[in-house]
């Protein structure tokens, strides 16, 4: 599953530690996330997709 | 406080933790392992209560998970091969025997108490939502695997110490305690 977390992140000028810190996990998660090393729950994947304000399904690609 | 500054911490009242316990069993002193940890258990809670950043989370949780049944698999096939072992060669020393016991009710509880737990997050129970009782249960499940433990772990047959003297009680597995009789 490929995701598009850094990119947005990086269109709202958000660190990982800030976005981190916005969804209540640990940095470590955001990066593992990122490099597509570990699957989110469905709570985690809505919490980023509203922070990066984005529809779930369009912030995770499933192949 | 920072997760980094709490960690220190953790670390350190382990390290102390483990000197006491050292200290404690050299000196036959019991009372002083349970109080420390006791004090240390309130003492990481409280420090915790302090921590301001995410100390764990859903991967953790999901890792954690994976790592202790890994570890219970491994410890459980590992030991089952020493007390083979240690049965095997009982004939040589007859504290093989003992430790071999030991070693498969602490194997035999670790089991029993996973398929409990497991049991409970599996299942829809109505204990899940009544804490208080949940716990109890637990200390009173965890009570009974003790004393079942300590009744088939003591035996019939030991050292019984009279008037100064060990004295023997059926036919004893181990040597005479080394230990002066008092």
């Amino acid at each position: 599953m490929k995701n598009r977390i850094k990119e947005l992140r990086a269109k709202y000028d958000l660190t990982q530690e800030g976005l981190a810190k916005k969804v209540g996990v640990r940095r470590e998660t955001i990066v593992f996330l990122e490099q597509g090393k570990y699957n989110p729950s469905l709570k985690l994947a809505r919490d980023i997709a509203k922070v990066l304000q984005i529809p779930i399904e369009e912030l995770f690609i499933f192949e | 406080m920072t997760a980094k500054r709490f960690k220190f911490y953790r670390i350190m009242i382990a390290i102390i933790l483990g000197a006491i316990f050292s200290v404690s069993i050299v000196a036959d002193n019991f009372v002083l392992p349970i109080v420390s940890v006791v004090t240390s258990v309130a003492l990481m809670y409280m420090l915790k209560k302090n921590v301001k950043e995410v100390l764990e989370d859903e991967r953790d949780y999901e890792i954690g998970g994976r790592a202790a049944r890994y570890a219970i698999s491994i410890y459980s096939y590992l030991m089952l091969v020493a007390i083979l072992v240690l049965f095997i060669g009982r004939a040589s020393n007859p504290l093989f025997e003992t430790i071999a016991s030991i070693l498969a009710y602490s194997v035999c509880s670790l089991m029993i108490f996973y398929s409990l737990i497991f049991k409970y997050l599996q299942s829809d129970s109505p204990l899940k939502k009544n804490k208080t009782l949940t716990v109890f249960l637990a200390i009173i499940i965890g009570l009974i695997i003790v004393i079942i433990n300590i009744r088939l772990l003591s035996g019939e047959d030991g050292w019984i110490c009279q008037d100064g003297q060990w004295v023997k009680h059926g036919q004893p597995s181990l040597p005479m305690p080394a230990q002066p009789c008092k």
